[in-house]
Formats: structure tokens, C-alpha cells, sequence
């Protein structure tokens, strides 16, 4: 399937991250696309932390380490540079977990979309702060366990929807990406590459001791998480044009929720209040699509 | 801002794994099952590339007889098909049986290694005898098969019905298993020849099968109008032409019943099968039972036969006893138990007796029969016994058509071993097995079977390829590497190489993770070792 091996030329092994980390899967496959005219901005976060010990690191690009919530200007900055100097053809890649972007980096995110700075944003979302030991963030689902909703006080907010404010900025490409759906994800990838403008692509990472799921469930879990439409693949163009990549099997959300310990309290009620939310979020994509055909 | 160029490879992260991927094809469930020791697997995914006779090829290397097979085996490989639970089971047999006729139609006549100076004799031309005279051919060994029949076949021939299996499929299929061997008919062992006509034979195989109607050990069976339901068959597949207009009943529930009570009703009777347990316990095979019970045929369960008597008008009538279940007996099936005076009472035109078989050895003395339902031959002459392999329906296995040839298949290796001096030792089954745990079904669509009847392919209805192929391509091809790339392409830490012939895992790096094994769509990779979990 992969027309694109830049990765396995390159010792991408002997990295931190626990066994298995979606996050590397993701690293691995995006860069596979982009190859070596790639500069990585990212900043603390398991992303950062088991990339490798400086001076030592897995990446075969440029790997730059930025406090927590600079990821976007510090990507705007490496951009502005290397135009002056006449490398427009690399491309920033700003890689950055959930907290990273949905919480504390969100005012510059904000501001490079609004400028449609030239950057790839990939948000990889394993859903709270795991680097330091899983607390809660915006993109923690609703209904999750983490050590700062423990038992008793689980999250009552649902997640915040990164796609449609990234599509209230009018940006030319937001994607969502699952590692258990790789041509999708590569064709999102070779899109945004090919695009210039902001481009913001979330990704969907499994954490196993962030979530208190097996290792061994990393893919089946992004797979499940699709077809239940917890996590649906879709893309929209210039903030307005939705589209579905892959059509979800609408399976019952219960199959992706009891495969984890954070979901271990949920009552029966909350777990059907997922299930609405779930076929919502699908129905209004479905007819987002529908209204642009129609269009 | 920090940039370093230098790698990480020194951190070898193999350290930290608890357990170990292990790339290891399996036996798939079908195989397992095949009673003749087919390679299933190998052969449909022949059939899935359109190379049918490849696939008939790798099919005969277990099993001479796939027309026979396809039409008459009870399947237990679809009954044990990862597929089943699925959507449904790939129809394997049908598979089988378009192969078979695929050969009879264009196969062409093999070539045969030179005759050596050996010579075996194969007695009995049944199922085992002609796979053991097959494969022993195919070794350069010459062969006799002395049967006692017309026509060579056995119980494929004199025994199962027409409808089930054309006479003119099987003679066919036959004429190219026997292709280069000797077939001496009219030649019944213990009359027409005897042991010293066999003692210029190098080995001799014994496989005279099961034909000798089992007693009912009631009053009246010897009554005229009461037969042996076997014998009956015999008639009717010999061609006789035989009218049943009037009441019959079939007392038995095995194949054996159940062929004769669909005969006979074919031939104009009104047939009444009695069993004296439940359809539940009934040794026929389901599919045999399903097609009995879609006929006009009356089933009368746990009912035992007590006395036959023809009364002073001439009328034929059969007194039987009411049974109930108790205790389950040693074949762990629930024994009838009667009850006390409930009786009842059929009159009848005919009686067939079909409650089993046994061998007829009377060509030999001496023969011991042990608890396990094996036959002690070492008592015969002693020149023949040194010299002897049986099989078929005179060993103590399931008396099926793909246990016979199997058993003529290890006979004729076995034959071969003793003739070259050597040891035989049967070949060792691999027996780790994937089964449908180690499938992950997420990457398999639901389609199911192509909707193939007995019927539609023997009519031609339906193009047998284009349904093979569609069919061939549902199998999971469960436990072997099928190279998706998905270990490759999903290991968190590329711990997964590619090689020329599959892949391997790069230990220094591999943490142990087990998702390579768990998108493993087809069972071939397995975690070895504790669960990570
Ligand atoms: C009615 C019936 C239906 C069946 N249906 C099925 C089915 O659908 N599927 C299935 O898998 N199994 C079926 N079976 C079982 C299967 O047919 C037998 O297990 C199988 O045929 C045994 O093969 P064999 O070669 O050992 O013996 P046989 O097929 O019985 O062949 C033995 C041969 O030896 C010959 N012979 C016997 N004595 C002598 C002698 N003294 N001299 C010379 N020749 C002799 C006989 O004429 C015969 O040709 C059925 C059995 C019966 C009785
Ligand atoms: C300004 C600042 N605040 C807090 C931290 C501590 N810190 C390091 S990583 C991290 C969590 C990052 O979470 P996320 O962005 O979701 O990435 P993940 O670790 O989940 O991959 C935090 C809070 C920091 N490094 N800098
Ligand atoms: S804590 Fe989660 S995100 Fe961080 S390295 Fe481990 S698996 Fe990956
Ligand atoms: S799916 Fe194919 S290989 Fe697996 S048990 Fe069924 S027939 Fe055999
Ligand atoms: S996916 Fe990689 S790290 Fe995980 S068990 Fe397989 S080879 Fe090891
Ligand atoms: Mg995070």
C-alpha cells in the first residue's frame, strides 16, 4: 500500500514513547508523505519527551523544541525565516498534542489561521495531558476518567469542536485523520502538502495508559472509533465544503467505550447520551455534505 | 532552539517488551477437519487465482476422488470454517466438487512413472482400496484391485444412491483413479481366489469394507418381505428394476436408513422410517437427515421393533415397543429405554433392516475382534500376514468416505516404506491451529455464500466458475501471512522488517506492544509470551 517509504530509511526506532503509542504511528505516516523538505515545530508533550534525548532524537527532519503554547507562533516565525530566505518549498510542520492546541496554544492558533499563515498544524489528539499524567483538556471526551475528573466527577463537557472552529477561520484545509485508516490518512496528508495556506489536521492517537486501554488495541480503537462515529473521517475545504471520507458502519458506540478503563463509570444514561451525540455529529456532517451538493 | 541530528538507535527498546510477536503460518480449521487431509486453504486460493488445475492438482495429492467427495462428504470443513460465525461458512465442498468435475471434463490423463518390479493386490474396490491403489501407482508400484463386483466402487457405487452421486460421474471419476492399475472383477476374495494366490504379491491391502447387515435380533426377521436394507440398495443400484407400491418401513437411523427410505420412496412406496431414539441421536449425517425430513417420508422416533409376524390373510405386521431416553450410552448418545407396555402396531408390504453393518471376514479364520472395534489379523497365515495393511470400513475409525481414501492414501505410503525397506512413520500433523480467535474480522467484509443449490450447478444454471472464484475469494486463507503490510505498517516503533518472504521482527526495538499481532487479519502472527496488558 505505501508508495511512500521516507521513514524506513531512517532509524525512526529507539524512541520513549510508551508500547503502543499512536502518536508514532502518525509521526511516522504524515512525514512518510511530506519526506525531507520538512521542518518539525512541537512543542512539550509526549510528542516532544520521547522523541529522543538530546542531543539524540528518532526524527530525519529538523525536530525544534517550543515552550507549550508557542507551537503556532513559533511555527509563523520558522516560516517568515525560511521565506526570506527562499526556502518556501519546506514545509513547517507544527506537531502538537490536544492540550497544546486546544487549550494553551489556542490564541495563536487562532491568530496564524486568521492570517492563513503557510503551515501544516497537525493536532495529534490522545484526548487530555498525558506527558504529565493525564489530566483533563478541552478534547477530553465527555464522560472520561482522568486524574482530574476521577471517579465521581467524571468530564460533564463534551469536547470542543476543533473542526468547526478551525472552519470559522475560513482556512483552506482541516482534515481528520485515523491511524487505523492509512490511505485516508496519507490522501488528507498528500492534499495538504500539495495546499498553501493553513492547513490543520487532527489526528486521532491512541494513549494505552492514557486511556487504560491494551497496547495491543491501539489500531482496533481508531477503527472503532470511525465506525462508530466518534471520530468520523471528514475534510472541510475553505471552511465551508464538508465532506465525508469514508462512510461509518454507525456501529453501536458501547463496542469502542468498554474496551477502556477511562469509560469504566459511565452509567447506562451517559453511555446512551454518547450514542445521541455520536449519530448528531454524523447527521450534521451528513447534511453539511448534502448541502454543498446540492448547492 | 535545539536541533539534533543524531539517532536514537542506541536505545534498544527490545528491553522493555514482555512479550514477542511470532510469525508462524497455522493449520486453518478446514484443513484441520478434512478427514482426507486435504489442503483446503492451498487449493481455494488456487481457485481464487483461476488456476483450477493447480487446484486439482494439490488436491489430489491428499484425494483422488473430489467429484465423489463434493458430492457425498459430510463436510466436517465447513462445519469448522472461521467463516461460519461470520456470515457463512465457505462452502468448501462445493468447491471441492467444481473441481472434481472441472477434471472430468478437461484433466488430462497423467502421465505414470515406469513400472517397477513390485506388485501389490488390493482387495476391495471401494473408496480405500482405490485410493490405495492410486497412490501406490503414482509410485511406480503395479497394481490388482479384485473385487467382488461387476463394477469397481464399493459402497460409492452399490450403496449410495444415483441421486446422490451419478453412476456416471463416479465411473468416470474412477476410470482416472485406477488409470494404469489392473481391476479384476467378479473376483470375490475366499471363493473366486484365496491366500495362496496371494503370495506372489509383494503387500497386499485389505479392503473389503462393512457389508454385512447387522441382526435386529427380534422374532420374524427372517420372515419373507423383511430384508437387509444394504442389500436392497445393491438391487437398485445394479440396475434391477424393482416397483414398491405399497407400505414400507425402514427400521434403523443411520446413511444406510435413510438411503433406503428415500429409494424406496422414489420407487413408489409408502415409507415409514423407525428409529428407536430421537432425530437428536441419529448417526446420519445432518445433511442427509435435512434432505429425509424435506421428503414425504413418515419418521416415527423411539419406537423399537419387538416381533414380525405375517398374520393368517398374508398381511405383514410389525409389533413396537415405545422408548423413552435415559442415560447416555459409551458413544455418549442417550440410550432408548422401553416402556412398559406401550406398543403399537404397522402393517406393512415390505421391512427393511437398517440398523448397521458389520465386515464379513469368513475368508479368514481366526480373526479376534478387540473392545476398541479392531480386528486382530495376526492369527491368518502367516506367509500373508507379514505382508498385510487394511483399511477403509475394517479399521475402527468413522466409517466415511474421506476416512477411507485417507486410510488407502497412508496404506499405499505405508506399502511403499515396507517395499523400500523402511520405517514408516505416518507424517506429523501441525497442530497449532488459528482459529476464529486469531482472525480479526474488522478486516473482512460480510458477503454471503453465493447461493449455490446441488441442484443449480448439476443444471448448469450458474456459471460454475464465476461462483467458484466469488466463492474462493469469502475464504480468510485463515493462518497464513497474506503480506498486508499491516505489521509493517502499524508497528508504533518499526520494529517490523520487510523480507523477500514475509517479515520479521527487529527484537533490539520492539517493545512487545502486540498490535502487529492483533491487526494480523488472517492468525499468522501471534503474541508469544505474558499479555502486555
Ligand atoms: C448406504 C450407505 C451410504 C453412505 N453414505 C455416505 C456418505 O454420504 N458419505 C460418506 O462419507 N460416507 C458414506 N457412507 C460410508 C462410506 O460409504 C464407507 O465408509 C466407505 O465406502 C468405506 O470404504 P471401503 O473402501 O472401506 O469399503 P466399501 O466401499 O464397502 O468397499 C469395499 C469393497 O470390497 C468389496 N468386497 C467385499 N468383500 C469382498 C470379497 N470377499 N472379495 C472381493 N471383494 C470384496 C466390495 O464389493 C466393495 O466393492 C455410506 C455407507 C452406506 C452403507
Ligand atoms: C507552560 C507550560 N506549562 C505546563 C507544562 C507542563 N507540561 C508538559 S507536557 C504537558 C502536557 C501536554 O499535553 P498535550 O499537549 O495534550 O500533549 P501530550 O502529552 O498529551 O502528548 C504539560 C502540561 C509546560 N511544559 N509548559
Ligand atoms: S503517554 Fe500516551 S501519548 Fe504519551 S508516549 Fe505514552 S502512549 Fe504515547
Ligand atoms: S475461511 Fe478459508 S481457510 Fe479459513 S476455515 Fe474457512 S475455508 Fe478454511
Ligand atoms: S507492533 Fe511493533 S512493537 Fe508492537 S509487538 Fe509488533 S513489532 Fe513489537
Ligand atoms: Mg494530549
Amino acid at each position: 500500500m505505501t508508495d511512500y517509504e521516507f521513514c524506513a530509511g531512517h532509524d525512526l526506532y529507539g524512541h520513549m514513547a510508551c508500547p503502543g503509542c499512536g502518536e508514532k504511528i502518525l509521526l511516522r505516516h504524515v512525514l512518510d508523505v511530506l519526506g525531507p523538505e520538512t521542518i518539525i515545530v512541537c512543542p512539550a508533550g509526549c510528542g516532544a519527551v520521547t522523541d529522543g534525548i538530546f542531543p539524540h532524537s528518532i526524527a530525519p527532519v529538523p525536530f525544534l523544541h517550543v515552550p507549550f503554547g508557542a507551537t503556532a507562533s513559533a511555527a509563523a516565525g520558522i516560516r517568515a525565516g525560511l521565506d526570506m530566505s527562499g526556502r518556501e518549498e519546506v514545509t513547517v510542520l507544527a506537531w502538537a498534542g490536544d492540550g497544546a492546541t486546544f487549550d494553551i496554544g489556542m490564541g495563536p492558533l487562532s491568530a496564524i489561521a486568521e492570517r492563513n499563515e503557510n503551515i501544516l498544524y497537525c493536532c495529534y489528539d490522545n484526548e487530555a495531558y498525558m506527558n504529565t499524567g493525564v489530566q483533563r483538556s478541552s478534547a477530553t471526551p465527555v464522560g472520561s476518567w482522568t486524574t482530574t475528573t476521577p471517579r465521581g466527577h467524571l468530564k460533564t463537557e463534551p469536547k470542543k469542536n476543533i473542526g468547526a472552529i478551525m472552519a470559522a477561520h475560513r482556512i483552506p484545509y482541516f482534515a481528520t485523520c485515523s491511524p487505523a485508516f492509512l490511505d485516508d490518512l496519507k490522501m488528507k496528508v498528500t492534499r495538504a502538502g500539495k495546499m498553501k495556506g493553513m492547513r490543520f489536521l487532527h489526528l486521532f492517537s491512541p494513549c494505552p495508559p492514557g486511556w487504560k486501554s491494551d497496547p495491543r488495541d491501539g489500531i482496533t480503537l481508531s477503527r472503532l472509533a470511525v465506525e462508530c462515529n466518534i471520530f468520523p473521517l471528514y475534510e472541510i475545504l475553505d471552511g465551508e465544503k464538508y465532506r465525508l471520507t469514508h462512510r461509518s458502519q454507525g456501529l453501536p458506540v458501547a463496542e469502542y467505550l468498554h474496551k477502556q478503563g477511562r469509560f469504566r463509570y459511565l452509567s447506562d444514561t451517559e453511555k446512551k447520551i454518547i450514542q445521541t451525540d455520536a449519530d448528531q455529529f454524523y447527521g450534521l456532517l451528513v447534511s453539511r455534505q448534502d448541502r454543498e451538493k446540492n448547492r | 532552539m535545539a536541533v539534533s541530528r543524531a539517532s536514537m538507535s542506541w536505545n534498544k527498546t527490545g528491553s522493555w517488551r514482555s512479550s514477542t510477536p511470532l510469525y508462524r503460518d497455522k493449520l486453518p480449521p478446514c484443513n484441520y477437519n478434512c478427514p482426507a487431509g486435504e489442503n483446503i486453504r492451498g487449493y481455494i486460493d488456487l481457485v481464487k487465482h483461476d488456476k483450477i488445475e493447480e487446484a486439482f492438482a494439490l488436491l489430489t495429492e491428499a484425494n483422488p476422488f473430489p467429484a465423489v467427495c463434493g458430492r457425498v462428504c459430510y463436510h466436517p470443513c465447513e462445519a469448522n470454517c472461521s467463516r461460519h460465525s461470520f456470515d457463512s461458512e465457505i462452502r468448501v465442498r462445493l468447491l471441492e466438487k467444481f473441481i472434481g468435475d472441472w477434471a472430468i471434463e478437461h484433466a488430462k490423463p497423467a502421465t505414470l512413472p515406469e513400472l517397477s518390479a513390485r506388485n501389490v493386490a488390493v482387495i476391495g474396490g471401494g473408496p480405500a482400496g482405490l485410493a490405495a491403489a492410486y497412490y501406490l501407482r503414482r509410485r511406480g508400484i503395479a497394481v490388482t484391485i479384485y473385487d467382488q463386483n461387476n463394477l469397481p466402487g464399493g459402497i460409492l457405487h452399490y450403496g449410495i444412491p444415483a441421486y446422490r452421486l451419478g453412476k456416471d460421474i463416479l465411473q468416470t471419476e474412477i476410470q482416472r483413479v485406477t488409470h494404469g492399475c489392473e481391476f479384476k472383477a467378479n473376483m470375490k476374495f475366499g471363493a473366486d481366489f484365496t491366500v495362496g494366490d496371494l503370495l506372489d504379491y509383494d503387500a497386499v491391502f485389505l479392503a473389503t469394507g462393512a457389508h454385512r447387515s447387522k441382526n435386529m435380533r427380534i422374532v420374524g426377521e427372517n420372515v419373507s418381505g423383511v430384508e437387509s436394507g444394504l442389500d436392497f440398495l445393491k438391487q437398485v443400484n445394479s440396475g434391477e428394476k424393482i416397483v414398491l407400491d405399497g407400505k414400507v418401513i425402514v427400521i434403523g437411523g443411520g446413511n444406510t436408513a435413510c438411503d433406503v427410505a428415500r429409494t424406496a420412496y422414489r420407487l413408489g412406496g409408502k415409507v415409514t422410517l423407525v428409529y428407536r431414539r430421537t432425530e437428536q441421536e441419529m448417526p446420519a449425517f445432518a445433511e442427509e437427515i435435512e434432505q429425509l425430513k424435506s421428503e414425504p417420508i413418515k419418521l416415527e422416533f423411539l419406537a423399537a421393533p419387538e416381533r414380525i409376524e405375517r398374520n393368517t390373510d398374508g398381511e405383514l405386521r410389525c409389533v413396537f415397543g415405545r422408548m423413552e431416553l435415559g442415560q447416555p450410552d459409551e458413544s455418549g448418545r442417550r440410550r432408548p429405554v422401553p416402556l412398559d407396555d406401550a406398543k403399537f402396531t404397522l402393517s406393512a408390504d415390505r421391512i427393511f433392516a437398517a440398523v448397521g453393518e458389520d465386515p464379513d471376514l469368513s475368508f479368514f479364520q481366526n480373526i479376534e475382534q478387540s473392545s476398541d472395534g479392531s480386528y486382530d489379523f495376526s492369527g491368518i497365515d502367516s506367509r500373508l500376514a507379514a505382508k498385510l495393511v487394511i483399511g477403509g470400513d475394517l479399521l475402527p475409525n468413522p466409517r466415511t468416505v474421506p476416512h477411507a481414501v485417507a486410510s488407502g492414501r497412508l496404506a499405499a505410503q505405508k506399502i511403499a516404506a515396507m517395499l523400500n525397506g523402511e520405517k514408516f512413520a505416518p507424517p506429523e500433523l501441525l497442530v497449532e491451529i488459528a482459529g476464529p480467535e486469531d482472525i480479526n474480522y474488522q478486516y473482512f467484509t460480510r458477503i454471503n455464500a453465493v447461493k449455490w443449490t446441488t441442484e443449480i450447478i448439476e443444471n448448469g444454471h450458474l456459471t460454475g466458475r464465476e461462483a467458484a472464484l466469488a466463492e474462493a475469494n469469502r475464504c480468510f486463507s485463515c493462518g497464513v501471512c497474506n503480506r498486508c503490510d499491516n505489521c509493517y505498517n502499524f508497528c508504533p516503533d518499526l520494529a517490523v522488517i520487510k523480507t523477500p518472504t514475509g517479515y520479521q521482527t527487529n527484537l533490539d526495538y520492539c517493545k512487545g506492544c502486540g498490535i502487529c499481532a492483533a491487526e494480523c487479519p488472517g492468525g499468522s502472527l501471534r503474541m508469544k509470551g505474558n499479555s502486555p496488558a
